[in-house]
């Protein structure tokens, strides 16, 4: 019956309107599912430089066009929601007339456990299954055996190639369990991924890259990053630190400047950036440590800034007559 | 003048005014600050530049500061016909023209500054009502209202 149905869809066009370039609505789809990773849309600061993954997640016909929404999501593990692209195909001709993204994808916990899971798996090169029972089944549960700050960093190597049979993505309430492959099976290859540090403004999480349809996933982590608008400063001056890959809407965030706090009460956007500006203090001359922490992010996970501090005269008045001692 | 973000109990801090030392700074506490003052060198009106320096390391950031005019007097009291010497600091590199007014009565003209911006006259004080009296001055590239003015107050001469 559906064979059927196939049939009847696949000959809606006539010689005709194919020479015209009109498309089935299920080639339509195939048209989204292929344009969208080899055009990626707008995603975002946070999203732009990451490999996604589709769905098609609805697909309408009306009189003149076809409308397609697509969920969107980073590859590989994901705790989180996905973003939501539309791809209208007016006219029913075979290219995508126009698109939006709806939403970005939001990220939903730093440590999910899978990811840790999946880290030792690629460390060790071994038990990555049995690891899994070390720490429950939920991807939310109890605190981990492995503290955040031991899990190595990867500079994954993914599977880029789209499918059209590509993994379900989860809705928002139902985030992913991420299957642990056998150690031993090999990484697909093809697109290597930036290291954490080039990834601009992610919010920090944890995944394991994958080809979509359930094949060997390496684990990698963003890393926590500060940057410094001015390396070198005077007391008194205003530097202004920015941070990225903190979790998404953390609250608390405080800066310190040689472990004293200098900034506090930061929160993050969605993506798991901030920023914030404080007066340098005075203190001595000498180099000083830059951190940032909050309630999900240790400052310990993150490489550090350091500010040079440089000697500076205050003169009051900044102006006067020869002769005065008025300074 | 403070000092902040120097090394912690660092000796022989030397304040350069457009690069020449005007002062030494003992030593600087144990944050790297310290407070001081001094007196404006004679200079040219206009912006100059306040710098530091201590042992091994030189070259740091510059103050900005901006030298304006101003005029003294020898002496703030006085009785008719004493020699009064009004100085000046602060006016502009050899600027000319300059003229020094007791309230609106010109008492000095066609004065020159040197290379500095400082010049010198002197002038009797004329006959005045007991009382204070203003001194002005300005110049060729100076107006009256950039120099603030000094106060003389003129005195009743002593009977005979």
């Amino acid at each position: 019956m559906a064979e059927e149905e196939k049939q009847e869809e696949k000959f809606d066009f006539t010689a005709e309107g194919e020479a015209l370039g009109f498309v089935t609505l299920d080639q339509a789809r195939f048209v989204a599912m292929q344009t969208a990773p080899e055009e990626p849309g707008n995603y975002g600061p946070a999203w732009q430089t990451v490999p996604m993954v589709f769905e098609v997640i609805n697909a309408e016909e009306t009189e003149d066009d076809y409308s397609l929404i697509l969920f969107f999501r980073p590859e590989g593990e994901f705790t989180g929601t996905p973003g939501r692209e539309q791809f209208v195909f007016r006219n029913k001709i075979g290219q995508v007339a126009f698109r939006q993204v709806l939403n970005y994808p939001k990220a939903r916990s730093r440590w999910p456990r899978p990811i840790i899971i999946a880290g030792v798996a690629g460390v060790v090169g071994g038990v990555a299954l049995g690891a899994s029972s070390l720490f429950g089944s939920g991807p939310f549960g109890a605190p981990s055996l492995l503290a955040p700050t031991t899990v190595p960093t990867f500079n994954a190597v993914i599977n880029a190639t789209s499918t059209p049979n590509p993994t379900p993505v989860p809705t928002p309430h139902e985030p992913p369990v991420v299957a642990i492959p056998p150690a031993h099976t090999s990484v697909p290859t093809d697109t290597p991924m930036p290291a954490p540090s080039s990834v601009p403004e992610a919010p920090l999480t944890g995944g394991a890259f994958s080809g979509p349809s359930g094949e060997p996933k390496v684990p990698f982590l963003l890393t926590p990053n500060l940057s410094l608008s001015e390396t070198r400063g005077q007391p008194g001056s205003s530097i202004t630190v920015a941070g990225s890959g903190f979790a998404a809407n953390e609250k608390g965030i405080t800066v310190t400047l040689n472990h004293e706090s200098v900034a506090s009460g930061i929160s993050a956007g969605g993506d798991g950036s901030w920023a914030a500006s404080f007066l340098i203090p005075s203190i001595p001359a000498n180099s000083y440590p830059v951190r940032a922490s909050g309630p999900e992010t240790s400052s310990r996970s993150m490489t550090g800034e350091f500010l040079t501090i440089v000697p500076v005269l205050f003169i009051s008045p900044g102006a006067g007559g020869p002769g005065q001692r008025s300074i | 003048m403070i000092g902040r973000g120097f090394p912690a109990r660092q000796r022989d801090i030397v304040i350069s005014f457009d690069d020449i030392p005007a002062a030494t700074v003992p030593i600087s506490d144990t944050t790297g600050t310290f407070t001081t003052s001094l007196i404006v060198p004679r200079s040219a009106s206009g912006i100059h530049f306040f710098g530091h320096s201590f042992p091994g390391v030189t070259g740091g950031s510059e103050t900005i500061f901006q030298v304006t005019p101003v005029i003294s007097l020898n002496q703030t009291y006085g009785p008719p016909g004493a020699e009064i010497t009004v100085s000046g600091d602060g006016f502009a590199a050899n600027e000319n023209a300059i003229i020094v007014n007791l309230d609106e009565t010109p008492v000095a003209t066609g004065e020159y500054a040197g290379s500095n911006g400082s010049w010198s006259t002197s002038f009797p004080l004329p006959s005045l009502l007991a009382g204070p009296h203003q001194v002005r001055a300005s110049g060729s590239m100076t107006p009256r209202g950039n120099v603030p003015a000094i106060t003389f107050t003129s005195i009743a001469p002593t009977g005979r």
